[in-house]
């Protein structure tokens, strides 16, 4: 955009918006030019951090100056990027085309609370934690639970279709979400329920990441705070056998809140981070001072390090001495406590029935205190040079270890990789895939970073996976969508023609024009 | 241009797999209606609808997915026939009604949309499995169009609506090309595009084959009942449950009479139920430890809203009668009526609809079943001569209407854009998504 239209943009802004709340400074710009996905990520390491800036920045304080916002950017022609907290890994908020960055957090309030049918309306740009801390201290939760729970929001967790820690008992976002408010690419206010009538609105919008209208206000589904919490760790000797015990567990009409499940490399890495009780024959090694990522580092470096040789070999060394430790299953209950008991008597019965070795709470105890730490110990990573990224892919039960075993064959010829299980249903699982590769030169380092993603979902796909489980599609995975879809892709098409004619919202993404 | 259409479908699916009989067609509508098209076909695969849609697409007919013996009105029936374009061709899928694949690992089975669900769930049910509780009326319909139409009255409590359960489906979209929409438990793959088909009638596309969730047979069932003072109070104990986490596998709760009506007058008597009082009865389903403690939560609950523990005999009784029609019924002295509304609206509802037939001679009673927290469905029995029950029920629909009103498709205008985009010529069951041409209202 040219110095004349953004002046002429900015002073059209001034019309519908407190000037204080607009701004195109330079700072502005580059702190909202990306998200975090980690291919933005290795560019901040070496020195660029804003390859797509916005225009001008804005921040709203009510439908109606979204509304304002919407119409302007028709008329103007001008793209307009919703943005949450900016906690994203696939580059959905990247203002590839410039335009204006719409940051809803100012959109922040508790609307209300139904205690009688347990639901509660906020407005979109409510951070997770206050959101959750202003059920709790009412004596609800919403039940999600999202590692990024401090630097996310409302708005983006039902752009990106996200998933929190105990998604097992309380579901997705999808499934909580009851109601929307939507402005959509033609300034209209729409209001989504769970009609009988024509198509599923709500679903629609939800995952749509701004390419269909920016949600302002949502109506969720809550519980009471849990009057109980039972957490567990259990071991099992290899993978499959974890896995069968969740799958029977699920199938048997248990409801955990937690579930996850380590694989070999996965629990071997977080037996690391810990010196507890529970370490069993995983523990004769040194603590690893910043835990299980600064030991993902290393092995990172060990694969651009000349002298390691291949990387087949590397995988194989790593397996034959982490086999030893079997896996980790971090199991957990939560909610009436009389239910909970029962639950965790039926499913414990199952696990010993399975072959799992009870290592009793400490396990999930220790988890439960660590388990936002992770995505912030990132940037260490990032500033020696490698990269580490994470892959969910969900399917069915049936397809499940095959899709494990293909994703983690042609990802590992670049990358050291290892997974968790997590987010189960009784029809099937979704795999968290973490890799981590890197080179001193980050041409090199991006191509290694799009190999791992190129092979990792076509490996999925066909292993009739989905692409993404809760982190949405954003850039890293457009180019997937056509894979994914099929020919759906042109219902999908046909929606972004109905609901934001003008292209206005957020283009480029999802696979969309 | 019957004749023709009957010729270049016949050419698609086969002569014998064509007519414009007017006995065929007459099965298509009610007892005395027009029937709702002019060609009936019977394709045995989702490349023959296209092709079929081909046909329908060149010569301006319409296509519309229909069953037969559909359930509608007779008047709209009436109006449909007089509104409709001037050649259409029906669809009936019931040659296309195999089980595909039954995935016992995931506990999916993947099934042709022409399969009656009764057919289904015998199926399910030889390899121990089931689609759910599901109210008995689901078992009446073919698969496609138990999904082809939002029915919350057809919900099952510890499953919600039966498209909940649908992981997944194959269509024929109107530009002719058949899709797949991906199965996966979840997904944060964009929009949740199945939403689109389901509950579209057919105006979208044609559901030609869906993958769903199935269970396995509970292992074991406890079944309970509980007596309270009032209405209100039973409401409160069932709702209670359910916020406390309690997931029952089916619950109904009647006033006095129509827990007389449905379970016997000795029955009642024995739970000591109230004469304005209300009984619950209760069904959890799984493992035994876990419907012992469901059981207690229950109990719990219903002493709290000053419930007393009715034993669990009527609830048997409930059980054993749940997938079967009352007496009454079957005898046309009396009809049900099925009203879904949000949770806070049930009491208020049951009031007004009971006001509303108190001046009339036919005898009401009232229940609710499919509860969940959003929601549940008020059951309103009218019993007593046909007359009577006509102008009840007449009553009872602008009771309802006032109070608990149906809501309508929130996007109107962006949906009949979506079918203008998708199906620019109209042919695919035309009227439905837009209110205000009548359109075969159950595909």
């Amino acid at each position: 955009m040219t110095a004349t239209a953004q002046a002429g943009l900015l002073d059209a802004l001034a019309q519908v918006l407190d000037p204080a709340r607009i701004s195109a400074a330079t700072s502005d710009r580059t702190s909202y030019a990306r998200d975090l996905w980690p291919r933005g990520l290795i560019g901040v390491a070496h020195g660029q951090p804003a390859p797509h800036p916005p225009d001008v920045v804005v921040w709203p304080e009510s439908t109606a100056e979204v509304v304002a916002l919407v119409k302007l950017a028709v008329e103007r022609k001008v793209p307009l990027v919703p943005f949450g907290a900016g906690s994203g890994v696939t580059g959905a908020t990247w203002p590839i085309r410039g335009g204006i960055v719409v940051d809803l957090k100012r959109m922040n309030h508790f609307l209300a609370l139904d205690p009688e049918g347990l639901t509660a309306t906020f407005e979109a740009g409510v951070v997770g934690e206050h959101l959750e801390h202003e059920l709790q201290r009412r004596g609800y939760t919403m039940g999600h639970f999202p590692s990024s729970i401090f630097c996310s929001t409302l708005g983006g967790w039902l752009a990106a279709r996200s998933a929190g820690q105990c998604s097992t008992r309380y579901g997705k976002i999808e499934d909580m979400a009851v109601a929307l408010e939507v402005v959509t690419g033609t300034g209209e206010v729409v209001r989504t329920t769970s009609a009988p009538a024509g198509p599923g609105w709500s679903q629609l919008f939800i995952g749509s990441e701004g390419t269909l209208g920016i949600i302002t206000e949502a109506t969720c589904r809550i519980a009471r705070a849990p009057a109980a919490q039972l957490m567990r760790g259990w071991e099992f000797p290899r993978l499959a056998a974890g896995l069968e015990a969740i799958r029977r567990l699920l199938q048997r009409g248990l409801r955990p809140a937690v579930v996850r499940l380590y694989d070999e490399i996965d629990t071997f890495i977080a037996h690391l981070g810990t010196s507890g009780p529970w370490r069993g024959r995983a523990g004769r090694r040194p603590v690893a001072p910043d835990g299980p990522l600064d030991d993902l580092r290393r092995a990172a470096f060990g694969l651009f390090v000349p002298h390691v040789g291949p990387l087949a070999r590397l995988a194989d060394h790593l397996v034959e001495r982490v086999s030893r430790h079997g896996c980790l299953l971090i199991l957990g209950y939560e909610g009436d406590a009389e239910l909970c008991a029962a639950e965790e008597q039926v499913g414990n019965a199952e696990l010993l029935r399975a072959g799992g070795r009870d290592l009793g709470p400490a396990p999930g105890l220790r988890w439960l205190d660590h388990r936002y730490d992770i995505s912030y110990k990132q940037s260490k990573v990032f500033h020696d040079g490698a990269f580490v990224d994470t892959m969910e892919v969900a399917t069915t039960w049936e397809h499940l270890l095959e899709m494990y075993e293909a994703v983690k064959r042609h990802m590992s010829k670049h990358a050291v990789v290892m997974a968790h299980f997590s987010h189960a249903y009784p029809e099937g699982c979704s795999i968290y895939f973490t890799f981590a590769g890197g080179s001193p030169r980050r041409a090199e380092a991006e191509r290694i970073y799009d190999a791992c993603w190129r092979e990792g979902l076509t490996s999925a796909i066909g292993a009739a996976g989905t692409l993404s489980h809760h982190h949405g599609v954003g850039l890293s995975k457009a180019g997937f969508m056509q894979e994914q879809h099929g020919e759906m892709m042109s219902v999908l098409r046909a929606l972004k023609r109905v609901l934001d004619p003008a292209n206005i919202m957020n283009p480029g993404k999802l696979g969309l024009p | 241009m019957s004749d023709l259409l009957q010729r270049l479908v016949g050419l698609v699916v086969g002569a014998q797999h064509v007519s414009t009989a007017p006995a065929d067609l007459a099965d298509y509508a009610p007892p005395g209606a027009p029937p709702p098209g002019d060609v009936v076909a019977w394709p045995a695969s989702a490349h023959e609808i296209a092709q079929i849609l081909d046909v329908a697409r060149a010569h301006g007919a319409a296509l519309v997915p229909a069953r037969r013996g559909m359930r509608w009105r007779r008047a709209v029936a009436r109006q449909h026939a007089a509104t409709r374009p001037p050649a259409t061709v029906l669809v009936d899928l019931g040659r296309m009604a195999s089980v595909l694949q039954l995935d016992e690992t995931s506990l999916v089975v993947h099934a042709q949309a022409g399969i009656p669900v009764r057919a289904l769930e015998t199926a399910l049910g030889r390899r121990g499995l089931t689609l759910g509780y599901f109210p008995y009326e689901t078992f009446t319909l073919p698969l496609g169009a138990l999904l082809a139409r939002r029915r919350p009255e057809l919900a099952a409590t510890h499953l919600g609506p039966v498209e909940g359960t649908c992981l997944g489906v194959s269509a024929v979209l109107a530009d002719g090309h058949v899709v797949h929409s991906r199965v996966a438990p979840r997904h944060a793959a964009g929009p949740d595009l199945l939403q689109l088909l389901l509950g579209c009638e057919g105006a979208l596309g044609i559901i030609t084959a869906a993958v769903l969730r199935v269970q396995r047979i509970p292992e074991s069932r406890s079944l309970a009942a509980h007596a309270f003072p009032t209405f209100a109070a039973g409401l409160e104990a069932a709702v209670e449950c359910l916020r406390r986490g309690v997931r029952l596998t089916a619950l109904r709760l009647y006033d006095a009479v129509d827990a007389a009506r449905c379970l016997g007058d000795d029955v009642v008597a024995a739970a000591r139920v109230p004469r304005d009082g209300a009984l619950l009865v209760t069904c959890s389903a799984g493992a035994p430890a876990l419907c012992a403690a469901e059981v207690a939560a229950v109990g719990e609950a219903s002493a709290a809203a000053a419930g007393h523990d009715a034993g669990a005999a009527p609830a048997e009784h409930w059980w054993r009668r749940r997938s079967g029609v009352p007496k009454e019924q079957v005898a046309f002295t009396s009809e049900s009526l099925v009203f879904p509304a949000p949770v806070a609206l049930l009491d208020p509802l049951r009031a007004a609809v009971t006001a509303a037939v108190t001046p009339t001679r036919a005898r009401p009673s009232t229940s609710v079943s499919r509860l969940h927290l959003g929601g549940g469905c008020l059951v309103v029995t009218l019993a007593g001569e046909r007359r009577a029950r006509e102008r009840a029920r007449d009553r009872v629909r602008q009771a309802v209407a006032a109070v608990a009103p149906r809501p309508g498709d929130p996007l109107g205008a962006a949906t009949a854009a979506l079918k203008a985009a998708l199906d620019p010529q109209g042919v695919l069951n035309p009227g439905v998504l837009d209110p205000g041409v009548p359109a075969v209202p159950s595909c």
